[in-house]
């Protein structure tokens, strides 16, 4: 019996590499009897679409606004970049 | 493990605007790009430093690493913003440099944590002995698509992101957000590609679980 357990690592591993005939046609068939795994997959398919909608610059989002430069950090970057537009 | 630094292998340090991306997930626009002003490279750490600062600790999850980070990039840009030819925003050149540095750095780093697969619990958590949910999904409604304007929903979505363990969030930034290639993440993580299959899988379901908990069951979705 193929369970919803693999079903479900299927509905993720499809989304990493290319599955093989048989294990298509194997969770397609369990898809068709399993509600479950069908919402399992929805939902899947709908986080993918939102992680296409985070990009290099969005990633920076992933922290809290809160996080910044300390102090200290900031003065020693601004010496190093003007020691280097100096040196140049 | 290869010498050779991710920067010179791609290029992209240099002129990452005028270089093909490296191939990885499918993307789709979503939101419009920021306004192109270029400023004086004197000007980067004030308009760019806290972003850019955010950017490292999503990678690195390192105050200390983020920091030289961010002032590796800069440096690096400095010498190479004559050559940026725009076709990117200022902030978004910024980041693929420093996205670069991120990678040699991980390649340098010889006490980095290796990415604890073995015991986590995330898929095989849902399902009892006999592989039956043990906790079926809900429905989610509205679809995903039509939560892009909701800040809170975003701001859901990205404390479930920051909830990941830190090797996990790396390999899904690097591959899944970052848009590197599989092969160019395995090479970076030192990984065998079914690892980073099965890394990524628990990090989606993991994300799945978080939103579905913190957000689809909290009444949230009407």
């Amino acid at each position: 019996m193929f369970s919803c357990h693999r079903a479900a690592r299927l509905t993720l591993e499809q989304l990493e590499r290319p599955l093989s005939n048989c294990e298509r046609l194997r969770r397609w068939a369990h898809l068709l009897i399993c509600s479950l795994c069908r919402r399992h997959n929805r939902q899947l398919r709908g986080l993918a679409f939102l992680l296409r909608c985070q990009d290099d610059t969005t990633l920076a989002s992933v922290m809290p606004p809160s996080a910044r430069l300390s102090p200290e950090a900031r003065s020693r970057i601004a010496a190093a970049v003007a020691d280097r537009m100096e040196s140049a | 493990m290869t010498s050779q630094s991710a920067s010179d292998r791609t290029g992209q340090a240099n002129a990452p605007a005028t270089q093909p991306k490296a191939p990885g997930p499918r993307r789709e626009p979503c939101a419009p790009d920021a306004p192109d002003v270029r400023s004086l490279p004197t000007q980067w750490l004030e308009l760019h430093g806290d972003a850019l600062f955010r950017y490292a600790m999503a990678l690195v999850s390192d105050e200390h690493r983020a920091e030289d980070l961010v002032q590796e990039t800069l440096l690096a840009a400095l010498e190479a913003h004559q050559r940026f030819a725009g076709g990117a925003t200022e902030r978004t050149w910024l980041v693929s440099i420093l996205r670069h540095k991120a990678i040699d750095q991980r390649r340098r780093d010889e006490r980095r944590q290796e990415a604890q697969i073995a015991t986590d619990s995330a898929v095989e958590g849902n399902f009892n002995a006999f592989g039956k949910w043990r906790t079926p999904p809900s429905s989610w409604a509205p679809h995903p698509q039509k939560l892009m304007e909701s800040e809170e929903f975003w701001s859901i979505f990205q404390n479930c992101m920051r909830a990941l363990p830190g090797a996990m969030r790396e390999a899904f930034a690097l591959r899944v957000m970052g848009g590197l290639s599989a092969a160019d993440t395995c090479s970076v993580l030192e990984i065998k590609a079914a690892n980073l299959w099965t890394i990524l899988c628990r990090a989606r379901e993991r994300l799945r679980r978080c939103l579905e908990h913190k957000w689809f069951k909290s009444g949230n979705e009407a």
